[in-house]
């Protein structure tokens, strides 16, 4: 085998193996793992669970809109602040 | 007072909503490009009562979470937001009954704070924008600032049913809930 096909076998499978690395580092990343059936990496033989879209009930703010009306004292202050914004 | 242009838009299609609704008819689908030529897209949305409400992002982002969150840093946003009142304005020749609402959704820093959502930066800036071009001989302003939410309701619908604001502010208690809306953004730890 000449010097050169070796050189380039090496740098060949170092490709590979870089490659190999390259995605597992990615897939370790993402350790979300939303369906049933697969391995956990972190955890073997657990099994994920769904993440609950429901929010907490200490995050999500309890009252739901409470609207006030404007008085034409705040809307005049509003517009006349309004100013520096628009010119 | 020379107010400043904003950029030229065009309407782009007019959407029935992707999942059946009692109170939204359709989505208007607005574009423009920014000084640096980068395509952003206004939502307007179309519900009962003639109920229109506003949401703009750049193109880009459409696919994230944030899209409504993040901050561009093009220096570009007074003439974005005129683009959007523009619109809303273009809107009322259509539909002269038309009523306007919008939240400030919070910036990617607000978002780490404890009340997210309590007067954010965004709703400072549009609020002004919505006192100044939106004039309270032809809205009624209702402002909720623990939401940062502000709905300009029409007078020619109040002098046509009285109620209409009770009937609009109980379809939004129903139907546009704060969980639903924010859900996504609430229960994320931003780093």
């Amino acid at each position: 085998m000449k010097t050169s096909d070796k050189t380039s076998m090496f740098f060949g499978i170092l490709a590979f193996l870089g490659l190999i690395a390259l995605v597992k580092k990615r897939s370790s990343k993402d350790n979300t793992n939303y369906s049933t059936n697969n391995k956990n990496h972190k955890n073997p033989g657990t099994i994920n669970k769904k993440p609950n879209l429901t929010p907490s009930k200490d995050s999500m703010p309890m009252k739901n809109f409470d609207f006030k009306v404007k008085t034409p004292s705040e809307l005049e202050k509003g517009r006349s602040n309004a100013y520096p914004y628009l010119a | 007072m020379d107010v400043i242009k904003g950029h030229e838009f065009c309407f782009r299609t007019k959407k029935p909503p992707y999942h059946p609704s009692d109170i939204l008819k359709f989505t208007h689908i607005y574009i423009f490009h920014n000084k640096n030529n980068w395509k952003y897209v206004v939502n307007v949305e179309e519900y009962k009562h003639d109920v229109f409400i506003m949401k703009f992002f750049k193109q880009n982002h459409a696919d994230s979470k944030f899209r409504y969150s993040i901050l561009t840093n093009e220096y570009d946003a007074r003439k974005i937001i005129q683009t959007c009142v523009n619109i809303g304005l273009h809107v009322l020749q259509q539909f002269p009954k038309a009523s306007f609402g919008f939240l400030g959704m919070p910036t990617m820093k607000e978002l780490k704070r404890e009340d997210k959502i309590f007067n954010t930066k965004r709703y400072r800036v549009y609020e002004k924008y919505a006192t100044f071009f939106f004039k309270e001989e032809n809205f009624e302003h209702n402002f909720d600032i623990n939401t940062s939410a502000y709905f300009m309701l029409n007078k020619k619908q109040l002098e046509d049913n009285k109620h209409i604001k009770k009937t609009i502010l109980q379809m939004f208690t129903n139907h546009f809930i704060i969980s639903d809306f924010f859900r996504e953004l609430l229960d994320i730890e931003v780093n």
